[in-house]
């Protein structure tokens, strides 16, 4: 596990030449941005508690419908509520990696010289 | 039944997450309703009967003579079939179920059927050998007089000549005795004799050889071939042929050549000198032919209707033989009471067919108008019932996936229901991309909206595995497009769908977006990966990091079910022990080092933080007391660290040390004393019996088994907490493969053939870049993302809990039956 951490470097913040160049602009900009951060951070909870909710609610609704769709008898019920809510906690762990991943970021994208 | 099922109190029943209740059941049948009965059982298809006569020799057994009957007319059956397959002629599918048919007329219709296509078989076969060497004959009549007539005219030819020049000038070809053999000719004559045949034409050559050898060269022989290929009457093969002539003088050579005419094969036939007999011959001939030519006809036209009124039933008579054999197999599995008036049967069906049963024991016994009614009743045992799960269409490949590692021990807690959702999702991990999911979408789809032609029809290998498994394709696909959307990849292209990119330049000229990077300036974008990083040079240390942790996240998560599913096996089974002694530490292991490490890396997210979680990780096994310094996430870091590492460490004692112990002091307790065991108090010791082996039996302990058992689990456990959250990195290895795969196709073959701005180079590329997405992405892709989400589920998933040392429930069902045998 180790191993295939260092090849990832994913705790970097910038690459180490980049680090050296840092004018004192830049890291102006740099205590700038993390002061947006701490400034946005009622916002990213916001936006993080409200997709959730909505999950919560996508995956009552979904319930609400294998409930009325298909009703055969209470252990099929219990057995479709269990699918459902399996799928809806799935799909929210996947998407709230994702969204909490990029909330603060450590690293920001670097634009290729092609481009 | 009680004694099995335990308590099962501790949550409403569900279905699938325990296998059907069972008992073992005995049912008491009179004689005369015997056959009935069992048929009427298959019908319903919910009991797998017992064998109680193990120790007989299937020859020994009272029904083996039935079987016997069954045999032949599926012999029968099968020939019919092959006869049908010859004459081209397909059995109707259609079935008109008519309740007359039964198994004495139709072992009677069948052996007349049967006689009836044997003797038109014969006779059309000895017609049809007739017919052959007529045509041979008529071929050496033709051919043969062709020698004759040629061999006339030179003769004559010669004689004429020989007359008219006799005193010219002699030719070099001028035979030089003409004068006086022609004179001698007419006194002794000396009688040549001569056979005509035919014979294979890549034996001609030897045939000439040998025969000339023989008779020293005293033969004259005349080939021809035959242009067009012969039937051989006595092998009914088509052979290229010639016709021969073989003159020769004497009685020793003609015997000589009869022999190696005989040794060749060749066929002779009697060859009339006369002219005017062989012109009458060759009539004869051709009159018999055109006569054998209809009668062969007619004979097969009736041929072909005998077989077409079989055909139109050949189905049902099959399904009523396999049916009857069923029957009769099931019958001698049956014992005898001593009475000999009644078939003792014992078999296990789950408890909600009792009622069912019962209804078709009383119709048997009133249809085979019995005096007596069948007895049924519940018999008790300490044998592990059957494990029955009662799937529908969209369950059955999922439990065939669990069921392909191990079948259920009966009632125990099924992973089926889950994998249902967590499978297509894990795969869907690997395999996130919402185009390639749109695209197996479709093909799941058509296989399902086709279910009923061809759930019908027989496929290839390949294809009926796909199709089985069409519904697990059918939410594989779906769950990738969702992951799909999160990672923002469309065939490897992102898309601003959800908002705009969070990310835009420092400043106007966007001079530092190559050197510095971006600067985050909107909201986080709202659903999956900002497209922004697509494409950018640190796209990939950013995706790396996010899916290892993401890996590592849902492999925790995945785990901990597991282990919750076996916490719920230990409440179902009343086994308390298992709760404190391995459900307890074994969370407490884990979530002590990995459900910590999940908990560092959301926090990390959280706050921002520039800690580096492997090293505190591996410090706090190094040396937990060390000062963490920069990598400090929360305040008492190091104490919670200390806390966790020590409950981590004495939750491993804790799981090796006491269960055999107390599993020693609960057996000593129970046979402390009294000899006689309460049948009720089975249950615990069924239970615990599958953790000491199958000694339960014979009332052992031993106690360094369970103690070596123990020590094993645990070091599985503790091995397998570490090696088994390294494994779900498997999650982020594939999605990234399958990521740069798909990069690499859409850029350096689609983008590269767009970029010549060449029709014909577009079309190479696109043809290119479809095969390749089509035969790597989609199907070797989908293989492999299969293959490694069955590894998860089945290993590090299913070894939480799962015993899987059941056997599976396979009762007499005639519904099975023709399934089974297709």
């Amino acid at each position: 596990m180790y191993v295939m951490a260092k090849e990832g470097r994913i705790d970097e913040p910038l690459p180490r030449t980049i680090a050296i160049r840092r004018s004192p602009e830049i890291e102006f900009v740099i205590s700038f941005r993390e002061s947006l951060y701490t400034h946005n951070y009622q916002s990213h909870a916001m936006g993080f508690i409200l997709t959730t909710l909505s999950f919560v609610a996508i995956g009552i609704i979904a319930c609400l419908c294998a409930r009325i769709c298909c009703n055969k008898g209470p252990s099929a019920n219990l057995f479709h509520l269990t699918l459902v809510i399996t799928a809806t906690v799935c799909c929210w762990m996947m998407w709230a990696i994702v969204y909490l991943a990029q909330m603060n970021p450590l690293i920001v994208p670097i634009l290729s010289e092609g481009e | 039944m009680a004694e099995h099922g335990g308590g099962g109190g501790c949550c409403p029943p569900m279905d699938l997450f325990r296998s059907e209740p069972m008992h073992l059941i005995q049912v008491i049948i009179p004689i005369e309703s015997a056959r009935l009965t069992v048929s009427y059982l298959g019908d319903i298809g919910l009991i797998q009967f017992k064998d109680l006569n193990v120790e007989k020799s299937p020859f020994q057994r009272t029904y083996a003579g039935q079987i016997k009957r069954c045999a032949e007319l599926a012999r029968k059956l099968r020939f019919f079939k092959d006869q049908m397959s010859k004459a081209d002629i397909i059995p109707s599918g259609k079935l008109d179920t008519k309740a007359g048919l039964n198994l004495d007329d139709l072992e009677v219709n069948l052996g007349d059927l049967e006689a009836e296509l044997v003797e038109i078989n014969a006779n059309s076969e000895k017609l049809q050998r007739g017919y052959n060497e007529l045509v041979e004959y008529k071929l050496v009549l033709q051919k043969a007089g062709e020698f004759f007539k040629v061999a006339q005219s030179s003769a004559s030819e010669h004689q004429g000549e020989g007359s008219s020049h006799q005193g010219a000038e002699e030719s070099l070809e001028t035979p030089l005795l003409t004068d006086q053999e022609s004179t001698v000719d007419q006194g002794k004559q000396v009688k040549l004799g001569y056979i005509t045949g035919l014979v294979a034409k890549e034996k001609a050559m030897a045939f000439e050889r040998i025969l000339f050898r023989a008779t020293r060269g005293n033969v004259f022989l005349r080939q021809s071939s035959v242009d067009e290929a012969v039937t051989d009457p006595s092998s009914g093969e088509k052979v290229q042929k010639s016709v021969f002539v073989v003159f020769f003088s004497g009685e020793r050579a003609k015997s000589k050549i009869l022999k190696i005419c005989e040794a060749f094969g060749a066929n002779r036939y009697p060859f009339p000198e006369d002219l005017s007999k062989q012109a009458q011959m060759i009539t004869e001939v051709s009159g018999r032919l055109s006569e054998l030519k209809t009668t062969i006809d007619t004979g097969l036209v009736h041929r072909t209707n005998l077989l077409e009124t079989i055909a139109k039933q050949y189905e049902q008579w099959n399904d009523l033989v396999r049916k009857e054999k069923s029957i009769y197999h099931t019958l001698n599995m049956l014992s005898f009471d001593v009475t000999k008036k009644c078939l003792v049967a014992e078999g296990w069906s789950p408890i909600f067919a009792t009622q069912q049963i019962q209804e078709a024991l009383q119709q048997a016994t009133i249809d085979a108008k019995s005096q007596v009614g069948a007895i049924f009743q519940v018999l008790h045992t300490k044998e592990m019932p059957p494990t029955y799960f009662r799937t529908n269409k969209f369950t059955e490949s999922f439990q065939t996936i669990v069921d392909a590692y191990g079948v259920a021990r009966y009632q125990e807690a099924n992973p089926g229901v889950y994998t249902v959702v967590t499978f297509p999702f894990l795969f869907a991990v690997m395999f996130g991309d919402w185009g390639h999911g749109i695209c197996i979408l479709i093909a799941a789809l058509f296989l399902i909206f086709k279910e009923k032609k061809y759930s019908s029809q027989k496929l290839g290998d390949i294809m009926e595995m796909t199709f089985g498994g069409r519904y697990v394709i059918f939410l594989m696909a779906l769950f990738s497009i969702y992951t799909g959307l999160i990672y923002n990849e469309f065939f490897s292209v992102p898309f601003e769908l959800f908002s705009p990119s969070a990310y835009a330049c420092r400043d106007d000229a966007c001079s530092e977006a190559t050197t510095i990077g971006l600067i985050k300036v909107g909201d986080t974008y709202p659903f999956g990966v900002d497209p922004v990083w697509h494409g950018s040079r640190s796209e990939l240390p950013f995706l790396n990091s996010l899916k290892m942790k993401m890996s590592i996240l849902l492999g925790v998560a995945q785990m901990n079910l597991g282990i919750v599913l076996s916490f719920f096996n230990a409440i179902y089974f009343k086994n308390s022990v298992n709760v404190w002694f391995q459900f307890i530490p074994q969370m407490i292991f884990l979530n002590g080092l990995f459900g910590y490490l999940s908990f560092l890396i959301i926090l990390k997210w959280i706050t921002g933080s520039k800690a580096d979680l492997y090293h505190v990780m591996i410090y706090m096994f190094l040396s937990p007391t060390d000062d963490l310094a920069e990598n400090q996430l929360f305040p008492n870091q190091k104490t919670v660290q200390l806390v966790l590492l020590l409950l981590s460490l004495i939750a491993v004692p804790w799981m090796l040390l006491p269960k055999p112990f107390i599993l020693k002091a609960q057996h000593n307790r129970t046979h402390q004393g009294d000899s006689y065991v309460a049948l009720e108090g089975t249950d615990e010791s069924l239970v615990e019996g599958g953790h000491h082996g199958s000694h339960d039996h014979e009332e052992e302990f031993e106690f360094s088994e369970v103690f070596v058992h123990q020590l094993i689990h645990t070091i599985e456990f503790v091995l397998g907490a570490v090696s088994n959250t390294a494994s779900y990195l498997r999650l982020w290895a594939l999605s990234l493969a399958h990521s740069e795969l798909s990069t690499v196709f859409y850029e350096k073959v689609l983008l590269l053939a767009w970029g010549y701005n060449n029709v014909i180079i577009l079309g190479v590329g696109i043809i290119v870049f479809v095969f390749a997405t089509v035969g790597v992405l989609l199907v070797m892709e989908t293989l492999s993302a299969f293959l490694h989400a069955l590894r998860l589920h089945w290993v590090e998933f299913q070894n939480k809990f799962y015993e899987g040392d059941g056997y599976k429930f396979a009762p007499f069902s005639f519904a099975l039956l023709v399934n089974e045998d297709e």
